[in-house]
């Protein structure tokens, strides 16, 4: 679970004295891998409480591992992953999206921010068809229905019957 | 919402254009039965017929544009707006609660920023205008290049935030462009066209006020007879010299044009595809485009798809009014010659594909002539070109006659009337008259002459754009007759995305366009002042100087500083410049400085930035299909460099979550120097090292 600095003690001295011990170790030996974490993070807009309690979590699964090259990057970015993903109780790629739209992490849309700007790019679909309908081109029927319509038309004419002054 | 059967203005409509097919046709049979008795003893008849053929053609066609103008100007003059029974302006209603409009913006490879500014004005002009309630915006890409893809989204999401429009503002990238702009617009109707009942289809450099739109909204609740109503959009924000004459003649001579073609259309007006609103259901219902048979150019899909959307709704019984009296709708011209003339290879193919509509069943006759005049403005091309060889053949049979049979070179004695005077008159004052109209128009109106720089600055810009007009015709005739013969030979043309910024065209791309029609001017010089003698050849100087000058003009009209300084000078000035509008003061660069900027290759920055990675990847969803293909890109990626895929290869990885998400981890978690620098991730470790 993720903590804030006022869940830290100022003093490591006593009983944490032997775990700072084997962070300061651990550092030591994976001052490359943590180099490159500490350049990722630095891409993200993360709090310096966030950025520590990050650390602190790939720093302690990178301890007792047994690891080097490629597979060593490996293991510390998923542990930076997975405790991105804590960070959000949820989805690493959330817990990025939120830093990224500057978003309290994790604090909106139920945590479940890549779904919630899926649907602000697309709302949902309610699909309808579209499609062409049948268009007659036909230059021999175009005339046909021209002199057609004159005849009508002619028809119409002679078919309306005079009305005189009077008749009803 | 419904057709109506009963429509008032139709017997109005028809007899209006009764008369005007009168005036069109009148005075070309009678203009050509003057030329008759010119030409009847002078000219054999296998060149008098076609001569006079197509004299009257193009004298029926300019004589059209001139009538249109008159008209205009009498109802621009008398100040009262149409008040047909039917017009949408009469009858406006509130907008119901529940009634929506998607702002639909399909763009294609465009500039990102200029469109996320334009889409910015038009949102907060809305919000000015306190009708942001009713509209809903969509972004609709065709976009092909992933580098511009990856821009839209990134601006896409900055702009939501910015505007705290999540949820306003929408995205959609359509995977295939099938039937390119036209079927873009037919993908939101077929996903979301349910939701909406209207719809205003903007281009990528459309702006539009908040007020305007309410008004179009406004129109189209009064009118549920209306199914299209479109506005004419205005040019502005364009630097270049040949740009600005455009836009000061749009501004000059546009309104009483659009004044005129509204009073023969009515209810059965053009769309020309944006700045409109468009009821969804019919659009949905009735629009979609045929695809002719046999192949491009003259088959297949149609290029130009407005106004055969706009004849679909009519025939299926919704009225289409322009309105050109709705402001506030703007639009930019292409800022060259080279552009402007790309635009029209594509319109060329389109209109001429009209014509094998013209007998479509149920067309309405104004949008068959629509179809017609369509055509005719790149078809008058070539016919003025053949026109021309009928004219200097004439003339030159006509010089051997008066000669005795004996032709001489540069024979000087013979210095008769080439041309009537009266045929050169009344084609001079079919298409200069409308000009000065305009002109009046402006004086008449108070305090507008000062919008175009005051009188002495608007005439003097009458007068240059009127010189430059007369020096283009002749490249435009040249550039026409090519693209229509190219059409009818089967060539057809690509669909391209469009030059939006002022971009100036190098000497070396102005000979390599224009060279050949600067060439043959020189050339018809040469070969035809020996033959015509020097009172022949001064009538056709203005048609062999303007195909001379091609190449200068190309280069030096594109020149922004040219503009410049004629603006400066107040020359071509137009009143959005002098009193510029606050959607438009909306749209400088500062506007849009916030937005973020991708530094280097975007495909790069979207597989390392973890925060752009996050937005990118958000929006894609897992490409099952494509997870063997995307396996062997990703391997090929982190093996031989992002450099090596090309941009199918990285559309395919971009369009998958999984292969996204894989990527990203894979580059950070490579332990290679080589490998990394070519991802651009290096620095720290290599200070680590080095200490």
């Amino acid at each position: 679970m993720f903590k804030d600095e006022s869940s830290y003690g100022v003093n490591p001295a006593g009983e944490l004295l032997v775990g700072w011990t084997e962070e300061a170790t651990v550092v030591a030996n994976n001052a490359l891998v943590l180099a490159r974490v500490e350049q990722y993070m630095a891409r993200l807009s993360l709090s310096e409480a966030q950025r520590l309690w990050l650390r602190g979590e790939v720093v302690v699964q990178l301890r007792g591992t047994d690891m080097e090259g490629e597979a060593l990057y490996a293991q510390a970015f998923a542990s930076l992953h997975m405790a991105l993903a804590t960070l959000t109780d949820g989805d690493e790629v959330d817990a990025r999206l939120d830093l990224s739209l500057n978003l309290p992490v994790g604090g909106t849309h139920d945590g479940k921010s890549c779904r919630w700007l899926q649907r602000q790019m697309a709302p949902a679909i309610v699909r309808s068809s579209m499609n062409a309908r049948t268009l007659n081109r036909s230059w021999g029927a175009a005339l046909l229905r021209l002199v057609q319509s004159v005849l009508r038309d002619r028809g119409a004419i002679s078919a309306i019957r005079r009305v005189l002054p009077g008749e009803a | 919402m419904g057709r109506s059967s009963a429509r008032p203005w139709e017997a109005i409509g028809r007899y209006r254009r009764y008369w005007l097919s009168t005036f069109i046709i009148l005075p070309a049979c009678g203009a050509g039965l003057m030329l008759v008795q010119v030409l009847a003893d002078r000219l054999p008849l296998w060149l008098e017929i076609p001569t006079l053929l197509i004299f009257v053609l193009l004298f029926a066609w300019i004589s059209a544009g001139f009538w249109t103008a008159v008209v205009g100007f009498i109802l621009l003059m008398r100040g009262r707006t149409d008040t047909v029974p039917g017009n949408p302006e009469l009858r406006l209603a509130e907008p119901r609660p529940q009634s929506r409009v998607a702002i639909v913006m399909p763009i294609y490879n465009e500039e990102v920023e200029r469109v996320a500014a334009g889409l910015q004005a038009t949102y907060k002009s809305l919000q000015h205008a306190g009708a942001l309630a009713h509209f809903e915006f969509f972004l609709l890409s065709d976009t092909r290049d992933p580098a511009i893809w990856l821009r839209e989204e990134l601006v896409w999401s900055a702009l939501c935030q910015s505007l705290d429009a999540f949820g306003r503002i929408h995205y959609r990238r359509r995977p295939i462009n099938n039937k390119a702009k036209s079927g873009n617009v037919a993908d939101f109707c077929r996903r979301w066209g349910k939701n909406y009942e209207y719809m205003v289809v903007l281009d990528a450099d459309s702006v539009m006020n908040g007020e305007t739109l309410y008004r179009m909204l406004e129109m189209m609740e009064g009118n549920p007879q209306v199914g299209i109503i479109q506005t004419q959009p205005l040019a502005v924000n364009r630097e270049t010299l040949y740009a600005r004459l455009q836009q000061f003649a749009q501004h000059l001579y546009g309104p009483i044009f659009s004044a005129g073609l509204r009073f023969w259309q009515l209810g059965d007006g053009h769309y020309i595809g944006h700045n409109a609103i468009l009821r969804t259901v019919p659009f949905t219902q009735y629009c979609a485009l045929p695809v002719l048979p046999g192949r491009a150019p003259l088959g297949g899909p149609l290029l130009s798809h407005d106004f055969v959307e706009a004849a679909l709704m009519a025939k299926s019984g919704w009225e289409v009014w322009f309105v050109p009296s709705l402001s506030g709708s703007y639009e930019e011209v292409p800022p060259t010659l080279i552009d402007d003339l790309k635009r029209d290879r594509r319109w060329a193919q389109g209109n001429l594909q009209h014509l094998r509509l013209l007998a479509g069943e149920g067309l309405r006759p104004a949008h068959r002539f629509l179809f017609i005049n369509g055509a005719m403005s790149f078809l008058a091309a070539p016919l003025w070109g053949i026109f021309l060889i009928l004219g200097a053949l004439g003339s030159l049979h006509w010089a051997n006659t008066a000669n005795n049979g004996s032709t001489t070179l540069f024979d000087w004695s013979w210095l008769a009337d080439p041309m009537p005077f009266w045929l050169f008159g009344v084609t001079i004052i079919l298409l200069l008259s409308p000009k000065f109209m305009a002109v009046l128009w402006v004086m008449y109106q108070r305090g507008q002459k000062e919008h175009f720089g005051g009188l002495f600055n608007l005439l003097a810009s009458m007068f240059f754009e009127s010189l430059f007009s007369i020096l283009m015709a002749p490249i435009r005739m040249a550039f026409h007759s090519q693209f229509v013969i190219q059409t009818l030979m089967g060539r057809g043309v690509h669909w391209g995305g469009q030059v939006r910024g002022d971009q100036e065209t190098s000497w070396v791309d102005a000979f390599r366009y224009f060279g050949w029609y600067s060439a043959l001017g020189l050339s018809l010089a040469a070969l035809l002042y020996p033959f015509l003698g020097l009172w022949h050849f001064v009538w056709l100087v203005p048609i062999l100087g303007g195909l001379t000058a091609a190449v200068p003009i190309a280069a030096w009209t594109s020149r922004p500083a040219l503009g410049r300084w004629a603006r400066r000078h107040r020359l071509f000035v137009i009143p959005e410049e002098v009193r510029v509008p606050p959607e438009l003061q909306a749209l400088s660069a500062d506007s849009v400085a916030y937005l973020p900027h991708i530094e280097g290759d975007p495909f790069i920055q979207v597989v390392v930035d973890p925060r752009f990675n996050a937005i990118h990847t958000a929006l894609q969803r897992n490409r099952t299909g494509a997870w063997p293909r995307a396996a062997n890109l990703c391997h090929k990626a982190l093996e031989q460099g992002p450099q090596e895929l090309n941009n199918r290869e990285r559309n395919i990885l971009l369009s998958d979550r999984n292969s996204m998400l894989a990527l990203h981890r894979a580059v950070w978690s490579t332990a290679d120097r080589a490998r990394l620098a070519a991802w651009g991730l290096q620095s720290d470790e290599w200070k680590l090292t080095d200490v």
